[in-house]
């Protein structure tokens, strides 16, 4: 079995937070590990703590790194300091000063894990808030987007995602009330597995050319459709509130049940979407929260019911689920 | 004017795409620096307007001249500000256990950026910027 998280091979990690950590400024560390790596032969890991979230910053751009599938760059919130779901919960960056994008990856091989970023744009222009292009393979793990401001006149999208070169993963990802796409992915190639889309303004899913395949991706409540465009063949087991679910096992007009308002994770009592998804453990198998997924799968970026010991969950969870099997 | 905490480069990084007096990140105070943030950047307090501070942040690179820091600072050290095992921070008293930061009293006037280069637009290599696309 394998985590949707990623690993760097012989991780030289800092910390960040406030003055008692390596960095209080994403940037610096950026700057300081703007290095060769395929020749240091390490990977540049920062883990980041919730000393005082949210965290105000103004736009990042990943960049300049020489990296490889072995070595590479990596942003993560550390151990106890992760959200696991809960948009309330863990590291929150706002990125401020009405920017074009928040984090930016343009770099090969970059990795950003579960951190929360949501986008202070009170200026009216368009914001990619998570964007990835002019480079690939990036990997997206439990990163949530939300958009704590959608009366504000700027356009945000939450994540846009268009790499020129491999193939870059989404995974156990959510975007929560953007006032424009919740994922706008395009022209290269790029894989969505159990992401959530929730309450976005235009599209959940948007795709609109490339090599797009979304497996176990879960779209509600989106203003123009929850699914847009023509994905790849591979495209399997996704869920829609409209008629628009792509793939191969559609789940169209559901109907889904939150834990909250504003919460990607699916509830308990929800029949949208629960048990309703392809076992992806070929390729991984963990969810959002960190806790092991179970055959078989939800559809989203939540597994509900899982059992205590995977990380949450709780027992009545599993005799909830075993009372629906029988 | 308010107040703001000016990072910049000390010394040339791994890929030369941060170069020494770059301006790496102008923030609002928080009177914190990191433990790997002291001998690799320079921090500087400054009093200015917001525009200024947007001007600052788009500044192009080696936007500070290190020499005129000694102008400003009369000990200034430059050789101290590029030894990467110095935690040289002429313009702050910081804890070296809590990373809380105090501005020093010494610093004679606002330091401004190389005042012969304007603020311009980087090339899409450089952080913090766009390139135009959507």
């Amino acid at each position: 079995m394998a985590s949707s998280r990623t690993a760097g091979t012989n991780e030289n990690i800092s910390t960040f937070g406030d003055g008692t950590r390596d960095y209080t400024a994403i940037s610096t560390w950026e700057a300081a590990t703007d290095n060769v790596l395929t020749t240091s032969m390490i990977s540049e890991v920062l883990e980041c703590y919730d000393d005082s979230t949210p965290y105000s910053m103004t736009s990042i751009q990943f960049a300049g790194a020489a990296t490889s599938a072995d070595y590479r760059r990596i942003l993560r919130a550390a151990e106890g300091h992760r959200h696991n779901g809960d948009p309330t919960a863990g590291v929150k960056f706002i990125v401020t000063g009405s920017p074009t994008f928040g984090f930016r990856l343009q770099e090969n091989f970059f990795v950003l894990e579960d951190i929360i970023v949501t986008v202070d744009n009170p200026g009216g222009s368009t914001t990619n808030v998570v964007r990835a292009d002019l480079s690939g393979d990036h990997r997206l793990t439990g990163v949530i987007v939300i958009d704590d401001a959608p009366a504000q006149p700027g356009s945000k999208r939450g994540f846009r995602i268009f790499p020129n070169t491999g193939t870059t993963i989404l995974r156990n990802c959510a975007a929560i009330g953007m006032n424009d796409h919740g994922f706008f992915l395009s022209t290269g190639t790029v894989n969505a597995d159990n992401c959530t889309a929730r309450d976005n303004g235009d599209v959940g899913f948007n795709r609109t050319s490339g090599t797009i395949t979304v497996r176990n991706c879960l779209s509600d409540g989106s203003t123009t459709a929850d699914f847009s465009g023509t994905f790849d063949a591979a495209s399997t087991d996704n869920a829609s509130s409209d008629a628009t679910a792509p793939g191969s096992n559609p789940e169209t007009n559901q109907t889904f049940t939150y834990i909250a308002a504003d919460d990607p994770r699916i509830a308990n009592s929800d029949v949208g979407a629960q048990e309703l998804g392809a076992d992806l453990s070929a390729d991984f198998d963990d969810d959002i929260a960190f806790r092991t997924r179970d055959v078989p799968w939800d559809i989203g970026c939540y597994e509900a019911s899982v059992p205590t010991g995977s990380g949450g969950g709780g027992g009545l969870a599993v005799i909830y689920r075993r009372r629906r099997r029988s | 004017m308010p107040l703001y905490e000016v990072c910049v480069a000390a010394r040339d990084f791994g890929t030369g795409r941060a170069s020494k007096g770059d301006v790496i990140l102008v923030r609002d105070p928080i009177s914190q620096i990191g433990q790997k943030e002291k001998a690799d950047f320079i921090w500087i307090p400054m009093d200015l307007t917001e525009a200024e501070a947007e001007a600052i942040q788009r500044a192009p690179k080696r936007a500070f001249r290190f020499s005129r820091l000694r102008d400003l600072l009369d000990d200034f050290d430059d050789a101290r500000s590029e030894d990467p095992t110095d935690e040289y921070q002429p313009f702050y008293n910081i804890n070296r256990r809590t990373g809380r930061a105090r501005r020093r009293r010494s610093q004679n006037q606002n330091i401004e950026p190389n005042p012969n280069v304007k603020p311009q637009r980087r090339p899409q290599s450089q952080r913090g910027r766009d390139n135009g696309e959507l």
